[in-house]
């Protein structure tokens, strides 16, 4: 689950692997302030995803993030299913980290938007209106990916 | 596209399997890195000073400190070979620079046990060590392993080491510039030997 997460966030099995062994140390660290008002895997959760939206360097690694699934979908001798499994995630990594986050939580998480803020430390609004922009985003890019791909072949 | 299909074309992105060997190596990494910070804490709470590396020290310090008392009172040549006795302090110094790379700022030689002064960060320049040793007007001297652009504490005072292109090795506190034929810091009277490792070797 942390490890899906990272790579999501990060969109590298490498930095999702750093990602997520940051997330256990940093557990490790604050175990004094887990109280055990939510699950402890709730509570890693979280971290976790702080951990990802504070990442140093974001915006760095996501650019290289993107052009190495740049790379991948253009790929020609990667399976049909690689390249839409990495179109997506290219068009995830193209979305702002807490746009993105949103996204993972709902829709890959399955959390209620409710329990999103909660995770994320804002309003329910707020992740309703982070979820409906990135779906229209992601809807656009994809499709027009889903063009070019279809171009190509 | 609607959001159904969307949500489904996302969820059918899994992310990639990783091998059987990543999950039974990701505990160890987990824990190797917990266990850094752990030895990294408790060397903080004993000003700079690593306890698993005691014994390193232990088998290293007799003979090494030995040398370099010899080696700095003048006019007399250590009774035994010198350079197996410094042989002993570098390998000492190796060991512990190899467990702390790029963050050994200083080992320093004084009271029963030596004791480290290690960077946060792996940021410590490298450079070649050199030996400094500097006795407070009062007090026990203090030997301490060192590289230019460190700082070694004594007696309450922050000495900064520097040496220049020629080698020559400088000490710099508050009070003034110590360099080799100089009067000591401040007019005190302290006193400082300097010399460098690897040319002892």
């Amino acid at each position: 689950m942390i490890h899906a997460l990272t790579y999501r966030m990060s969109g590298s099995e490498a930095e999702a692997s750093d990602l997520a062994q940051e997330a256990f140390v940093q557990a490790w660290r604050r175990l004094d302030h887990f109280r055990g008002e939510a699950r402890f895997s709730s509570w890693l959760y979280r971290i976790a995803v702080n951990l990802c939206l504070n990442w140093k360097a974001r915006e760095a690694r996501e650019a290289r993030a993107r052009t190495a699934w740049g790379d991948l979908a253009a790929n020609e001798g990667s399976s049909t299913g690689d390249r839409r499994t990495g179109l997506v995630q290219e068009a995830l990594m193209k979305l702002p980290a807490k746009q993105r986050a949103a996204i993972v939580l709902t829709v890959y998480d399955g959390l209620k938007h409710e329990e999103a803020a909660r995770l994320l430390g804002c309003s329910e609004t707020t992740v309703s209106w982070r979820v409906f922009a990135a779906k229209a985003k992601l809807k656009r890019w994809l499709e027009k990916m889903d063009g070019q791909k279809g171009e190509r072949s | 596209m609607n959001n159904d299909e969307l949500d489904q074309r996302l969820r059918s992105a899994s992310p990639p399997e990783r091998s059987e060997a990543y999950w039974r190596e990701f505990p160890e990494s987990v824990e190797r890195r917990i266990l850094a910070e752990k030895q990294r804490a408790e060397a903080a709470v004993r000003p700079g000073f690593h306890p698993s590396l005691k014994w390193i020290w232990r088998l290293a310090l007799p003979g090494a400190a030995v040398v370099i008392a010899l080696l700095l009172m003048p006019g007399q040549q250590p009774k035994t070979p010198i350079h197996e006795q410094l042989s002993s302090l570098r390998a000492g110094y190796e060991q512990v620079a190899a467990l702390f790379p790029g963050q050994l700022e200083t080992v320093v030689f004084g009271g029963d046990e030596p004791y480290l002064q290690l960077s946060d960060l792996p940021d410590v320049p490298s450079s070649p060590p050199l030996f400094v040793r500097i006795c407070p007007p009062s007090g026990k001297c203090v030997t301490a392993v060192s590289f230019s652009g460190q700082k070694v504490r004594v007696s309450g005072r922050e000495f900064e080491v520097l040496a220049n292109g020629v080698g020559e090795i400088f000490l710099l506190a508050k009070e003034g510039v110590w360099s080799p034929g100089q009067a000591p810091v401040g007019g005190e009277n302290w006193r400082f030997e300097t010399g460098w490792l690897e040319r002892h070797l």
